[in-house]
């Protein structure tokens, strides 16, 4: 248990710097950002949902988990469940934290810049603010935690499968797409079942067809997709290797 | 049982075997040297035994704990591998930092002290070392951490004549206060032959002898002199492999070394370890 809490620790104390480093540079560029503008169109810019910025962010530190965390921990002795425990410790802290500092930020910049512009947090623009605070910092964790697992999923699949393998799968992938893509977006005997497909999709995003808000819903398929995605990244992490690349090299050599 | 036990274990990269069938073991309280060209598989085994890699057959103990996915060798053993695994945005002091945090027997003194006399900038990241400094941390970690099992894979990769030296020093030095199992996987094997007391030799995946430097020394020699007369001399011993000097011819025999007759023609030498190693490895096997 004690190693299990260092590794946390390590987890967590590292990724601790890069957050207010991220803070900071968001709280120099948005200024100088709105200033050109302003200076440009003489009007005050319209800055909105500033927690796209922390999505992109999350994502990134999921990608880069395999890349570095993974590694040292390896180098330090530890076995694959540790880390991905540690891993898992790691994007609730981040999702946590930011997700609360995006509320308060939120909420404060509403506030603050109500006599210049109608400033929009991405749940309060979808759906509405007049839900406690509390419900939009837990919607928003859960998503930030969904981009997170999301990205350490891709990450780890793409470390154990092959190139050839890897490329096959994005562009079937974006072949299902464009081809999802029409059926929804065209007109043809899809039809009804797109009606149902949207219906459902609007429910599941808490959209009742009575016109109500169930955020209860969209809470529940949030976690139960990053659960679902960290039940697939523990799958793949259990046989993930580092392997010498110089060996590996000369094997395919012969 | 006190010891590092590798038991049939078998890796295969596709259709290549890089390991194959491979059984043997690192006892307690010794310095081995672990021999073998690149590609032997040396890297593919030491990557096995720290849980990097896993096999597709066979096993790896521990002191009779399975290596495999098991915290309970976290204290047992330390790889210092010839990768770079090490967070490259952590300071040389921030690691130093962490590794105390991991293990429970990490001397940070020690540690420091290490760092001080190869001249290695604390203050710098990682990816800001070079090659050879790199080298350097990897095994200053290595040795201020007081594990049972320490296995060193390149350790002097870009390390000056005197860096090296220096690292033999601390080494022996460690060796002598507190007696554990170190295992060096080395090319430069002429630099260990007096610092090890054990040779692992692997080939092609297969492992070929664990034996005392000592008593592999003693068994092999060369002998020169007249073609026809060493042939006579060579017939029912093991040769493993010869060479030509002029007129002279050279033989590399394996086995016990006999006194020449009176007057014979040929002469005997010894070979050293690194002879004796390109002589095993370019037969392709004992």
């Amino acid at each position: 248990m004690k190693k299990l809490l260092t590794v946390i620790r390590y987890e967590c104390e590292t990724s601790f710097q890069y957050i207010w480093v991220f803070y900071l540079a968001l709280a120099c560029i948005i200024p100088a950002v709105s200033g050109i503008i302003f200076l440009l169109a003489s009007e005050v810019g319209n800055v909105n949902c500033l927690e796209l910025n922390s999505i992109i962010f999350v994502s990134i530190v999921g990608i880069l988990q395999m890349k570095e965390d993974f590694r040292m921990l390896m180098q330090n002795g530890f076995t694959r469940t540790y880390i991905f425990l540690g891993t898992m410790a790691q994007f609730v802290f981040i999702s946590g934290l930011m997700s609360l500092v995006d509320t308060l930020l939120g909420t404060a910049l509403r506030v603050l810049l109500s006599g210049y512009c109608n400033y929009q947090t991405i749940f309060g623009s979808l759906y509405g603010y007049g839900h406690p605070a509390v419900l939009g910092w837990l919607w928003l964790f859960l998503v930030y935690l969904l981009f997170s697992s999301l990205c350490f999923f891709f990450a780890l699949a793409l470390n154990r499968m092959p190139k050839k393998v890897s490329i096959f799968i994005g562009v079937a992938a974006g072949i299902l797409l464009i081809l999802g893509a029409s059926v929804l977006f065209g007109t043809g005997p899809w039809d009804s079942f797109k009606h149902r497909f949207a219906a459902l999709a609007a429910k599941s995003f808490g959209f009742m067809a009575d016109g109500t808000i169930r955020l209860v819903y969209p809470l529940f398929l949030l976690l139960l997709y990053a659960g679902l995605l960290n039940v697939c990244s523990y799958l793949v992490i259990r046989r993930a290797e580092i392997n010498d690349p110089a060996a590996k090299s000369i094997f395919s050599l012969e | 049982m006190n010891a590092i036990q590798i038991n049939n274990v078998m890796k295969r990269y596709g259709r290549v075997t890089a390991l194959e069938n491979v059984s043997f073991s690192f006892e307690h309280g010794k310095i081995y040297g672990l021999l073998g060209r690149n590609g032997a598989g040396k890297s593919t085994l030491i990557n096995i035994i720290a849980n990097r890699s896993f096999a597709d057959e066979g096993e790896i103990l521990i002191d009779g704990l399975p290596a495999k996915e098991n915290m309970a060798v976290h204290e047992k053993l330390f790889c210092m591998s010839a990768q770079d695994l090490y967070d490259s945005s952590l300071k040389v002091r921030d690691i130093f930092k962490w590794t105390d945090r991991f293990y429970d027997h990490f001397q940070k003194d020690l540690a420091f002290e290490i760092a001080e006399r190869f001249s290695l900038d604390t203050r710098k990241r990682f990816p800001a070392l070079s090659k050879g400094q790199q080298s350097i941390l990897k095994l200053t970690i290595a040795l201020a951490l007081d594990v049972p099992y320490v296995i060193f894979d390149e350790p002097v990769l870009g390390l000056d004549a005197n860096h090296r030296e220096l690292f033999y020093h601390f080494l022996l030095r460690d060796y002598e206060k507190r007696q554990r199992t170190i295992i060096l996987a080395t090319h430069l094997i002429e630099e260990v032959a007096n610092i090890i007391e054990e040779v692992v030799l692997i080939d092609r995946g297969k492992f070929l002898l664990q034996e005392p430097v000592e008593s592999l020394l003693e068994r092999g020699y060369c002998v020169c002199g007249p073609e026809d007369a060493l042939e006579d001399y060579c017939r029912g011993r093991h040769v493993i492999g010869r060479d030509a000097l002029g007129a002279m011819k050279l033989a590399y025999i394996l086995g016990k070394k006999e006194e020449l007759p009176h007057g014979s023609p040929l002469q005997i030498s010894n070979m050293n370890l690194q002879k004796l190693f390109v002589k095993l490895t370019e037969k392709g096997g004992l």
